[in-house]
Parts: structure tokens; sequence; C-alpha cells
């Protein structure tokens, strides 16, 4: 793979970028990158921010400068696909697709011609790939879904989509962390609090990490809304082997 | 205890540097718009730097003090008055329990800050006071301040010692200058953009959109082309970036900005002109001009030690007078011999109300001379010729009253989303009613009648530009 570029951003951020195309191998070279800045802990860099095919790095200009953050990213640029070290992180989130929770269930099997039940099986299968968070506070890029069930955006918006609630738009899956407008087809809904501001992690997973849609009952979204989910327990750490160097999807 | 809002104002927030580390999760970092505003008035008031403090957008608030404190405003001129008296900004006020303090609308600026020393006591929500009203987060309850709100201090500290900073941030007298000039550093993806269209986005004018907000200033003028319509792969965004969207017209992304775009990013404004350009108005010229990144760091190191100067300075001031007890009331100004432009424009509002038409003043430091009769003296503020205009009463046989704008904005004769307007050539309006409005930053003020009266004729076409004090329309007095 070709060398990533370094470049300034104004004057208190850089960029790495990296091969100009979307592509999960890419993307985890970028999460690989942001790691091993936050463990090397360099003087001045306040954040790194974490897109598709891009890392951001957000300095202040009193500590460092442009310059001597060449000096200090360039040798953390080799050996980036050697990650058989990291470790895949899978959060599952609980999803009720019941028809009250997800309005835009029955026609998303209907455009795909598939059972409701198929629709529920096909969405809930794979484990998404966070590519970046953003649009909203803690909303996820989402990566594969199923092209089956795929559909386009509402033709016109719904001024309120619930926290919580899970859509497909186009080819694309995510789920809603906050209340917002949106064209997006709702299939169903998390009672699991996406974000929370008092919590230690207001959210609860990052760039890199792997999201796992558990179906559940309408009894048991019920009773989880009622509780609060304690975060790790929707936790669960792959250390190993089936990713990296093996994982060759 | 603290204060309670009399006034609310348009757009008033709690904001401090913002909610930073929290961009990869997408949250925008918010935080003040004129963080050196902000950043002098905690100084002044002995604040850490990046405390929280108040922002006022196009027009003051008001606040009624339940306890004594010492308080800095500082930003775009916003007319301070304690109980009714002018103060000025840019230095330490004492203001008691019980004490009225009123700000007016805006001018040469659109952002004012309030810093009140030992903070206002707001939770912090993600290390950060600061208000994001789009994701209804932190601040005070995630809004705007509204009349009736009430805010406690933390440490509020009313016997510090009195300080001034003849510092005034180099845009307080921008809006004498026809073109503002922002220095950009060139993106890397500089070469979406064919040479032309490059060259063209420094060469050429933008005005500043009155569709600006919190989230970005978007600016009008010549389409800036791109070499392909093929959409950026999305990446996070930084304060300052130029924008260009597929219609050409640039947006310049600021502290409520989404954290994330696809847009093509031209170049990147650097921090110390953030400020300059926040401060505009909707219809304010603006050119851009190219920066190195060395220049632009060198700049903004050089802004940072002279804050830090200014900090040691008052920090040294106080240990040193720490058991002199002498007064320290803001409020009467007057005595230091130095002639800062608060003061001298203190010295015009304070003719310009008056009934003198000549004053003239003269020693070591300075000579004034302001004269409402003749145009020459025009520079000393537009309200001197307008009020010259006005028939003198005594002589009409119905006083005629003009209604001006109150601010810098789009003058509309009817209510937003509505075609009817509200008031016509020949109605009867009433003091207090509602004959218009003036937008500005996406935020609607209304226009009142100060006496009833007969609407006689609108000075300004519906959708026009308007000037703060320019008349609005003319009534037939009836009082």
């Amino acid at each position: 793979m070709s060398q990533p570029e370094i470049v300034p951003a104004g004057d208190q951020a850089l960029k790495v970028l990296f091969e100009n195309k979307i592509d999960r191998k890419i993307n985890q070279r970028v999460k690989q990158l942001s790691d091993r800045i936050s463990r090397k802990k360099i003087t001045g860099i306040t954040e790194t921010i974490p897109a598709f095919r891009t890392l951001t790095v957000l300095y202040d200009t009193l500590q460092t400068d442009y310059h001597t953050l060449l000096l200090d990213i360039q040798p953390l640029l080799a050996d980036l696909d050697e990650t058989s070290r990291l470790r895949k992180r899978i959060i599952e989130i609980p999803v009720c697709y019941d028809e009250t929770l997800g309005p835009d269930l029955q026609a998303v099997a209907e455009h795909a011609g598939l059972s409701v039940e198929e629709v529920i099986q096909l969405h809930s299968e794979p484990d998404y790939l966070i590519y970046m968070l953003g649009f909203l506070p803690g909303f996820a890029y989402l990566g594969e879904m199923n092209p089956i069930i795929s559909m386009p955006r509402l033709a016109s918006p719904r001024l309120n989509i619930p926290a919580g609630a899970v859509g497909i738009a186009g080819d694309q899956t995510g789920m809603y962390p906050m209340a917002s407008p949106g064209g997006w087809r709702i299939i169903g809904s998390t009672p699991v609090k996406l974000f929370d501001a008092d919590r230690e992690s207001p959210i609860l997973y990052e760039a890199g990490d792997y999201i796992r849609f558990r179906p559940i009952s309408l009894n048991e979204y019920e009773d989880m809304s009622s509780q609060n989910t304690n975060a790790e327990d929707l936790y669960h750490i792959v250390k190993e082997d089936s990713f990296g160097d093996k994982d060759n999807e | 205890m603290g204060i309670r809002i009399t006034n609310s104002g348009m757009h008033t927030t709690v904001q401090d540097s913002g909610r930073n580390g929290f961009q990869r999760y997408g949250f925008s970092a918010s935080g003040a718009m004129d963080l050196t505003s902000l950043r002098l008035a905690n100084i002044l008031v002995g604040n850490e730097r990046d405390e929280a403090g108040l922002e006022m957008i196009v027009t003051g608030s008001s606040f009624l003090f339940t306890q004594s404190n010492t308080i800095a405003l500082t930003g775009a001129e916003c007319r301070p008055k304690i109980n009714g008296k002018p103060v000025k900004m840019y230095q330490t006020l004492k203001i008691d329990a019980g004490d009225e303090l009123t700000t007016g609308s805006l001018k040469g600026g659109t952002l004012a800050y309030i810093a009140f020393a030992g903070g206002l006591d707001i939770p912090e929500v993600m290390t950060s006071r600061s208000t994001s009203t789009r994701y209804s987060l932190g601040g005070f309850h995630g809004r705007t301040l509204e009349t009736g709100d009430s805010i406690a201090f933390r440490k509020p500290d009313p016997s510090l010692n009195k300080r001034t900073r003849d510092f005034l941030p180099d845009w307080v007298n921008q809006d004498t200058e026809d073109i503002i000039h922002l220095r950009v550093i060139p993106a890397s993806m500089i070469e979406l953009f064919s040479e032309k269209a490059a060259a063209g986005f420094f060469e050429k004018e933008y005005t500043v959109s009155s569709r600006s907000d919190r989230m970005g200033y978007r600016l009008d003028g010549p389409k800036i082309e791109t070499i392909s319509q093929e959409a950026v792969i999305s990446e996070a965004t930084v304060l300052g970036d130029v924008q260009v969207p597929p219609n050409g017209q640039p947006i310049v992304l600021l502290a409520d900005r989404q954290t994330t775009g696809g847009y093509p990013v031209i170049g990147t404004v650097c921090t110390v002109d953030i400020p300059r350009l926040v401060q505009c108005y909707p219809g304010k010229s603006i050119q851009f001009e190219p920066i190195t990144l060395k220049k632009a760091q060198h700049l903004l190191k050089k802004q940072e030690r002279f804050l830090k100067r200014v900090e040691t300075y008052f920090k040294n001031q106080k240990e040193t007078t720490e058991n002199t007890s002498e007064a320290t009331d803001g409020k009467d100004n007057q005595e230091d011999g130095d002639w800062s432009a608060d003061r001298i424009s203190d010295l015009i509002e304070t003719v310009d109300a008056s009934s003198l038409n000549y004053f003239s003043y003269e020693d070591e430091q300075i000579k004034i001379r302001l004269d409402k009769q003749n145009p020459q003296s025009k520079e000393v503020g537009r309200n001197v010729s307008e009020r010259k205009t006005r028939p003198e009463p005594a002589l009409a046989p119905f006083e005629t009253v003009t209604i001006s704008s109150p601010l810098v904005g789009l003058f509309y004769t009817s209510p937003e989303n509505k075609d009817t307007p509200i008031v016509k050539e020949g109605d009867r309006v009433t003091a207090g009613q509602i004959v218009g409005r003036v937008e500005a930053l996406k935020l609607s003020y209304d226009v009142t009648a100060d006496k009833s009266g007969i609407v006689r004729s609108f000075q300004v076409n519906d959708g026009q530009m308007v000037e703060y004090g320019q008349p609005i329309m003319e009534l037939e007095s009836e009082e």
C-alpha cells in the first residue's frame, strides 16, 4: 500500500491522508495510527479524529508546531498493516424490530421482496465496522449492509426521529443516538441509551469498533427501557486471530 | 445567588473555550465564537482565561444582580449601563446586589461577552459549560437565556482592584474598513479547484450572508468552480475551514459546525482572524488572502504571548495591592487621564444626546472637536446627521417620528414565513406595536413603534439591507 501523506489543515491541525477510497483495510490503518498516536502521548497533540481515509490531528500551537509533529508522526506510519496485535471490539446493540417501533419495516420487506423475518435476519447478521462518527453526536457510519435490503430515503423527511431508532438509507444502516429530523427508513429501535452525557463514556463506541444488532422482543425492549443497561454488558472483546493478518474479508 | 435575566436579548448563551476532545465522537466543540474577546474578559476579572461567560449575539441582555460581583464586558460595543448610567467596556466593573446591568443592540460587531469573577454556577457537561443549542447540551439547560432565568455565581469577588486595559482587538474599528481582509492557509484539497478558480478566490470580493450563524458564516460572491463534481469522502472539519458546496458559494465553518464534511475545502482561515470574521455583520465585504502556515502560527503565538503578558501583569498587580483597600468603584472612571477609544465614543454619545451643537476640548494628548452642524464631522457617528434632518417638532403641525433600525440586517415588512405586511402606509399604530422586523444571523428582531401615529412612509424596501440607526419608516405622531 502507498505511504500516507501528511498535510497541514489550518494552523492548529494536520491531516494524514491515506488512499482515497472507502475500504475496510484503509480505515483500519487510520484507526491503527490514531491508537499509536494516543499511546505515544506526543507533546501538544490534543485530539485525533479518525474518518474513512483520513486522520485529523488537532494540536496546540503553543506546545508544538507542524514541522515538529511531522518528525513525531512519520516514524509511526511504518508497518500499519501489521494489525495482528489489534483487538476487535464488538458492541452488541439489542434491537426490537417490532412494527410499532419500526414503521418502515414492512415497506423495506416489500421493496426487497422478502418477509419481515428475512429482513431482520439479514440486518442483524453482519458485524458492522464503524468507519467514523459524525453528522450527529454519536452517529456511526457503518459498513457494510447487505444490499438486498437497501432502500432509498423517504421522499419527505420525518420531523422527529426518536433517539434509539435504527434505520436504512440507501445501502447504509445507522442508529440515531439523539432525536433528530431525518429521512431514514426506520425498521426498529434499541432500548440502550446510545448517548448519555453523565456516563463515563457518553458514547458507547468509537471508530474502529464493530456493531452487532441482536433482535429482541417487545417485552424485552420494554424491560430494558425501564432499567439502565450497564454499558460493559454490551461489549464483546475479540482479541486475536480471527482478525488482523488472517482476516481476509 | 447571582444574576436574574430581566431582558433575554436575541441569542444569549453560556460559552467557554468549547467542549474539546469529543469531535471524534461527533460533538461540535461549540464555545465562544470570538474566543479572544471572552478570554480578555476573563483575564480582566482574574478568571482562568477559558472560564465560561455569557455570549450575546446582535442584541444585548439585561440582568438584575442579586449578589455583588466584579464583571467585565468585551467584544462589540453593547452600550452597557448600570442603573441607567453608562459604563465602559474592557475594564472591571463592580456591581452591587440590587443593581441592574442593561446592554443594548450591538454596534461595530455582532458578538459581546460578559465575564463574572469566579465564574457562573453552571454544571460541566463533558468537561465544558458551553451551550450547544442544536443538541440541547450544556450551558443553561442546553438553551439560550430567557427572561426570568437565574444563574448563581460560583466564587464571586466584588473586591477586585480596578483593572483596565487599553487593548482593543483589531476588529473593533473594522466597521470603518470597506473590506475585511482574512488570511487563509491554502488546503491540500485546493487541487480540486482549477488554478483560475483558486486565484479568483483570493482576488474577488465576497459579502457575509444573512444566513450565517454559529455553525458557519456563508458568503455570497463569484462562484468557485471545482474541477470535478465528484464528492469528497467525508472527513473531520476544522475551525475556519472554507468549504465550497456545489453552488460555489463558500461557507466558513465555525464553533457549532458539523464535525465531518464531504465538500471540498479550499483553505482554512487562520485562527487569529476568526474573531475578525465572526464580528462581521451580514453585508460586510470580505477578501481572502493567502498566508503561509509558518506566518499563521507565528501570529497565533504572538497573540497568546500578549494575553499571557496581560494575565501576568494583573496577577502581579493583585499581589502588590492586596493589602490596600482603595476604592475600586468601576462605575466612576472618568479620572484616569487616558483617552481610550471608549472614552471618546462616550463623549460623542453624550454630546450627541445633548442640546449642544458644538463641543471642543484640547489637552496635551488630544484635540477633540465635535460639530453637529458641520457635515465634515460626519465621522463622529451616523446618528448626528440623521437627527439633523429631522424636522423641528415645534414647527410642524404634527410631529414626524422616525423609526430607526435597531441593528444591522435585512428589513422585512412581513412576519417570518408570511407575505402580508404587518403595517402599510396609512395604518394607525400604537406605541409598542410591532411594525416590521430586521433579520441578522438567522435571528429575527422585531421593530416596534416608539409612539402612536399613522404610518406616513417607508424609507426602505422590503428585504433591503439596513444599517444600525438607519430610518425605516416615518410616522405622523398623534401624541
